[in-house]
């Protein structure tokens, strides 16, 4: 019986996700390049600590930063979804400018199949194209005369996955995570009456792993997560349509890849009296220099990045004081990213901050975070921005009360 | 359970209130967005010109008389350019009996008299050359050749006329402004009509039969029998041609007198029949570079002139203009669209001054080998073109007519090898039927001696090419 209230719960919370991943945006010049911009971003109940969750094992959250991680209390359903919205200043000498984007980010369920075995699967965006860019240039061989380039992009691609994780040891686990990469990027480049139209289409499956220990000594827990990846080629399938006086199409493939990459991260968890703290961090490494860069403009070189953060309850126990039981998050994350441009890498810093906020049940949280970042180096485009995320995770218990009725 | 709603359904709101668009265009990122096109201007494709020469020009019913003679020669170099133009005019009057009964018992014939004006066309020195102009009687009657297929009357037409003895002959200055009627000069003198007295014999003839009511005053075509009507022809020693109107204004009067207690004066009008009417143009080019034996097919490439192509009105000679390397210019990338071309057409410099102004309307048109489906071009929003001729006085190379022709060469582009089209330069069909005026054009080699001055009137396709050529 459990399992059919389960299938039932499964497939109510697919036809949400269904509904509800219509698209995702971003406007960003970064996004021009090969599969759009990588999306680094920030969801889910660990989104006020930048992220950080390779190496944190806490029942109840989908962690989706490593396979290993998914801890899931007996006969729990957990239904996370999450929606960001940014605003962001770009600016290079001179000049800014100013885009927002914002959508339903990421949904994700889980479920504990039996006491060894937990699964996870979910939604969210994996690369993000959205720019609209004009290019002046002189008429060649005329007098000053100027012209007007209209570039477009939209699209990208989204991740569907599949997360396992499974109970090797009493207090190491063993995860993987299958993850179908698929998605459609559309480019035009337009001058007068001519016209470029790029459709470049990815399907693609993909793998990678995760372990995790967990230990838990009287009120002190301590956790360990190690997550890798392998290097994969994928492939675009590209039709371009160009449209003058006449129409020619072609279509063509080409091909790009993910670099292999290997994380760990360790996190801290103390519940002494009735407060809580957890500190944690991760380290990040990406094999970029081993991809050729598709485009003679920028390179790749190996990106890493670091991510950090505090959580605190200062008394989980009281019905008294509302905001005793919140979650009061603070993170921070760094990054040296793969786009080297003329010599010169871009970087990414930031700060975030972030509630969670139980709701009478205990079994559903409502999160809200604000992620404050810059992105850029000297002489590159410049990003400030600011995000923020809202999301709602939802237990078991009303899915079940649903299913039974 | 249904606070969890309530969230789900707060989330979706806020996703869709959120999402609104952002339209504008950034310039930050344009290095980094691939680049496939570009602009070019392109003006050195050759053209290749030559003056083409028609058999002829329908002339008649225009309301134009042209009459006069004119030696064209280039004002800077005094070289023969078009040849010496004669114009000559074919006139048929009405029988003016034919509703309306006069009796002339006791009545004196006085004279026979032309009475008409100047239409303000004129080609040539209009301050010291006078008309000397001759009216004869046609010994035929203007009708069309129908054997020959002939249906209209054109600048090559001619009928016999009595040459031993002129109707009248007559020496006038020429006012081409003197054109209307109500027009006061600053005396406060009313601008009299041109006026020719016929021969009275002619005069006298008509009288009696009138007086007598003979059969030829019957009817109309009994009247065109008697009298086939009448030719203007200039005299040699006239060096301009000028025009007059051939409508109500154009009156031949017959008057007469009675002489009873008061002598009363008296008039009969015979009107013109403008149907009938038409200008005989002929060119003689013996001088010139446009000799009969030279035009192969009937053109004659402008290389062969001077550099120069000739249009004329009249008697109809156009320049027709092809782009023989068009397609080998704009492949060198793999794809493209001309976004617009335009083509300036520079008048030679001392081909036009007062006495042969610069015509304001030119017409163009596409044409294929075969001469069928010509079709005038319009600009790229629909509107007919007639050359938007630019005057700069400072700068004579700057002088030039423009003529948008980007549907052309777009067509060009598209259109197999052997299927190429040409443009037709002429002059627009209300000048070139009631005019001898023409213009010399300059080729993609033209250049003009002008004392210390040299000038370059040549003809320039400007394109501006949208150039893709695909980077990987």
């Amino acid at each position: 019986m459990t399992q059919i209230k389960r299938i039932l719960a499964l497939a109510a919370a697919s036809l949400y996700c269904v509904i509800a991943y219509a698209q995702h945006s971003t406007s960003s010049p970064y996004s021009t390049i090969g599969i759009g911009e990588i999306d680094s971003k920030i969801y889910g109940l660990n989104s006020g600590m930048a992220n950080t969750g390779i190496g944190t094992y806490i029942p109840g959250f989908l962690n989706n930063t490593n396979p290993a991680a998914i801890a899931i209390d007996s006969s729990y359903f957990i239904f996370d979804v999450s929606l960001a919205g940014s605003l962001s200043q770009y600016s290079t000498a001179g000049t800014k400018e100013y885009a927002n984007n914002e959508n339903v980010k990421k949904v994700a369920f889980g479920v504990r199949i039996y006491s060894k075995l937990a699964v996870s699967a979910g939604i969210l965006p994996y690369s993000n194209v959205q720019y609209r860019i004009q290019s002046d240039g002189y008429i060649e061989g005329g007098n000053n005369e100027k012209y007007t380039i209209y570039h477009e992009g939209t699209g990208g691609l989204s991740k569907a996955y599949f997360t396992a994780t499974y109970k090797l040891l009493p207090y190491l686990y063993a995860g993987v995570n299958m993850s179908y990469l698929f998605g459609r990027i559309n480019r035009s480049e337009s001058l007068v009456n001519q016209m470029l139209q790029t459709t470049s289409e990815v399907d693609k499956i993909l793998f990678d792993f995760g372990l995790m220990y967990n230990k838990v000594i009287s009120k002190t827990s301590l956790s360990a997560g190690l997550v890798f990846g392998y290097q994969s080629k994928i492939k675009m399938k590209n039709y371009k349509t160009l449209s003058s006086l006449g129409t020619t199409e072609t279509k063509t493939s080409t091909y790009t890849s993910l670099p292999r990459n290997i994380g760990g991260g360790v996190s801290l968890r103390n519940s002494s009296g009735h407060s809580y703290k957890m500190i944690a961090v991760d380290y990040k490494f990406h094999n970029w220099a081993n991809i050729k860069s598709p485009d003679m403009r920028m390179q790749y070189s190996n990106s890493h990045r670091v991510n950090a953060g505090i959580e605190y309850i200062p008394n989980y126990r009281t019905s008294r004081n509302y905001f005793q039981r919140v979650q009061y998050q603070l993170g921070a994350y760094f990054e040296k990213s793969n786009l080297v441009i003329n010599g010169k890498k871009i970087r990414e810093t930031g700060v975030t901050a972030g509630l969670v906020l139980p709701l009478k049940s205990n079994y559903t949280q409502i999160f809200v975070s604000a992620d404050l970042g810059h992105r850029g180096g000297a002489g590159l485009i410049n990003e400030n921005y600011i995000r923020i995320n809202l999301g709602v995770s939802v237990n078991q218990l009303w899915f079940l009360k649903w299913a039974y009725q | 359970m249904k606070k969890s709603l309530l969230i789900i359904s707060f989330l979706s709101v806020g996703a869709f209130v959120l999402s609104c668009s952002n339209e504008a265009y950034f310039t930050i990122g344009t290095s980094w967005v691939d680049t496939n096109m570009k602009l070019v201007y392109i003006d050195s494709c050759r053209a290749r010109v030559s003056t083409v020469r028609i058999d002829s020009t329908p002339t008649y019913n225009q309301g134009t008389i042209l009459v006069g003679k004119y030696k064209d020669v280039n004002t800077i170099n005094g070289s023969t350019l078009t040849g010496t133009i004669k114009a000559a005019s074919y006139i048929e009057i009405s029988n003016p009996l034919v509703s309306i009964s006069t009796n002339l018992d006791n009545n004196v014939f006085d004279s026979l008299v032309i009475q008409m004006r100047f239409n303000g066309f004129y080609m040539g020195d209009t301050v010291n050359n006078k008309m000397h102009l001759f009216v004869h009687r046609l010994t035929e009657r203007i009708k069309q050749d129908v054997v020959v297929g002939k249906e209209v009357y054109c600048n090559t037409t001619s009928f016999a006329y009595d040459k031993s003895k002129p109707l009248a002959e007559a020496v006038f200055p020429i006012r081409p402004s003197d054109s209307t009627s109500n027009k006061v000069i600053d005396g406060g003198i009313i601008i009299e009509p041109v006026r020719i007295r016929l021969s009275d014999d002619l005069g006298q003839d008509f009288f009696d039969k009138i007086a007598n009511k003979a059969d030829e005053f019957d009817s109309n075509e009994k009247f065109l029998d008697y009298f086939n009507g009448l030719v203007f022809v200039a005299g040699d020693d006239v060096g301009t041609i000028a025009g007059f109107k051939a409508d109500t204004s154009f009156k031949i009067n017959l008057y007469y007198h009675v002489q009873e207690e008061f002598k009363t004066e008296k008039v009969i009008t015979f009107s013109i029949n403008s149907i009938n009417q038409f200008n005989n143009i002929t060119t003689d080019r013996s001088e010139t570079n446009l000799l009969n034996e030279k035009f192969i097919d009937n053109e004659i490439e402008s290389h062969q002139t001077g550099n120069q192509a000739f249009i004329s009105a009249g008697d109809g000679l156009y320049a027709k203009i092809e782009f023989p390397d068009l397609h080998d210019i704009l492949l060198t990338s793999t794809y493209g669209i001309v976004e617009q071309a335009i083509l300036e057409i520079r008048p030679v410099y001392g081909t036009y001054q007062k006495y042969t102004p610069l015509p304001s309307n030119l017409s163009i048109a596409a044409t294929n080998i075969s001469g069928e489906a010509e079709a005038a071009l319009t600009n790229s929003q629909g509107q007919s073109q007639s050359g938007n001729l630019k005057i700069d006085p400072q700068f004579w190379d700057n002088t030039l007519y423009s003529f948008d022709v980007t549907a052309f060469v777009q067509d060009q582009m598209l259109a197999p090898a052997d299927q190429k089209m040409f443009l037709t330069l002429r002059f627009s069909s209300n000048d070139m039927q009631k005019s001898t005026q023409r213009l010399v054009i300059g080729d993609n080699d033209h250049s003009i001696d002008a004392g210390n001055v040299t000038y370059y009137n040549r003809i320039k396709l400007k394109l501006y090419y949208n150039m893709y050529n695909e980077k990987n």
